[in-house]
């Protein structure tokens, strides 16, 4: 009997502060809102090439590709991963006018190997790929602007052989 | 024997006092078809202000979604919105997240309780498709 004085005088001490009663949920508030347009694919597969819509850099006189375009050559390894009926891709680098054309046919063969070393590592079989360096040969605009020079510094994925069309199915 | 039955007893009708008090009036508990109403109504005036936040934030996530609950409680006599906090959050936005607790700190009951009620209430937030 003291139990039960006791346990009554403990909830009338406590008020309603040990046991709640658990409320029905609510239903949610849905909120929506439209998805902004997808930015463009900087990376895109045409039937001659692979076109990207950002440059690889290097740093200054040398091979050595900058990290700010590994983003860009991932999806480019991605994009040769996807499409396994690209069977030989040639990477190619170019250089504009300046300086010597010998000098630059090695630095944009050494840009373009460089570039094709990266793709490897990325997955894509070395046997797909082959780099060429043309330095100032091959040049997209007038090498006497700076805008010119600026667009012929470029690195080119240009299909060289290509079987039919193979479906990529990804495991998620 | 007679103590075990006793003590069986006193817990079980400390339940029920529990009951009966919480059934009329404390705070997070029991709420009636009314209050449900406004709370939902109050929430809802929130619904515009946080589809701007969220179309916000969608510019530099586009695939920010999910689900953010908050648990708050409607003052007495006044019914203001307050300690609201958030208790799940799969957005993990630290924009929607400060947009969703000034947004909702603006609404109060219209018509508030004598008692503190305690709310727990989710919000979806989802891309159009």
């Amino acid at each position: 009997m003291r139990h039960l004085l006791f346990g009554a005088v403990l909830i009338a001490g406590t008020g309603c502060s040990l046991i709640t009663v658990k409320q029905d949920p609510f239903p949610p508030l849905e909120i929506r809102a439209d998805r902004p347009a997808a930015p463009p694919a900087r990376v895109v597969l045409t039937a001659s090439s692979i076109t990207i819509g950002d440059k690889v850099q290097f740093a200054t006189g040398s091979s050595q590709i900058l990290p700010v375009s590994f983003s860009l050559l991932d999806e480019v390894a991605k994009m040769l991963t996807d499409n396994p009926q690209i069977e030989l891709l040639q990477v190619e680098g170019h250089t504009d006018s300046t300086g010597t054309a010998a000098v630059n046919r090695k630095l944009s063969q050494q840009r373009a190997e460089s570039v094709m070393t990266y793709l490897a590592g990325k997955g894509v079989t070395g046997g797909r790929m082959k780099a060429k360096g043309f330095g100032p040969d091959k040049p997209v605009a007038d090498n006497a602007t700076d805008d010119g020079k600026e667009k012929n510094r470029r690195v080119e994925f240009n299909i060289v052989k290509q079987g039919p069309k193979k479906t990529v199915v990804h495991d998620d | 024997m007679t103590e075990r039955f006793t003590i069986s007893f006193a817990v079980r009708l400390s339940a029920s006092l529990a009951l009966i008090t919480t059934g009329t009036g404390c705070g997070g508990t029991g709420l009636g078809a009314d209050t449900r109403a406004d709370i939902t109504a109050q929430m809802t005036a929130a619904q515009q202000p946080l589809e701007s936040c969220y179309q916000a934030a969608l510019k530099s996530n586009r695939k920010l979604q999910g689900v953010i609950v908050l648990a708050f409680v409607a003052a007495p006599q006044t019914g203001e919105f307050q300690e609201i906090t958030i208790t799940r959050d799969e957005l993990g936005d630290p924009g929607v997240r400060k947009c969703v607790l000034d947004e909702v700190g603006k609404h109060k009951l219209e018509k508030p309780q004598g008692s503190r009620v305690s709310i727990s209430y989710p919000i979806h937030f989802a891309p159009n498709k």
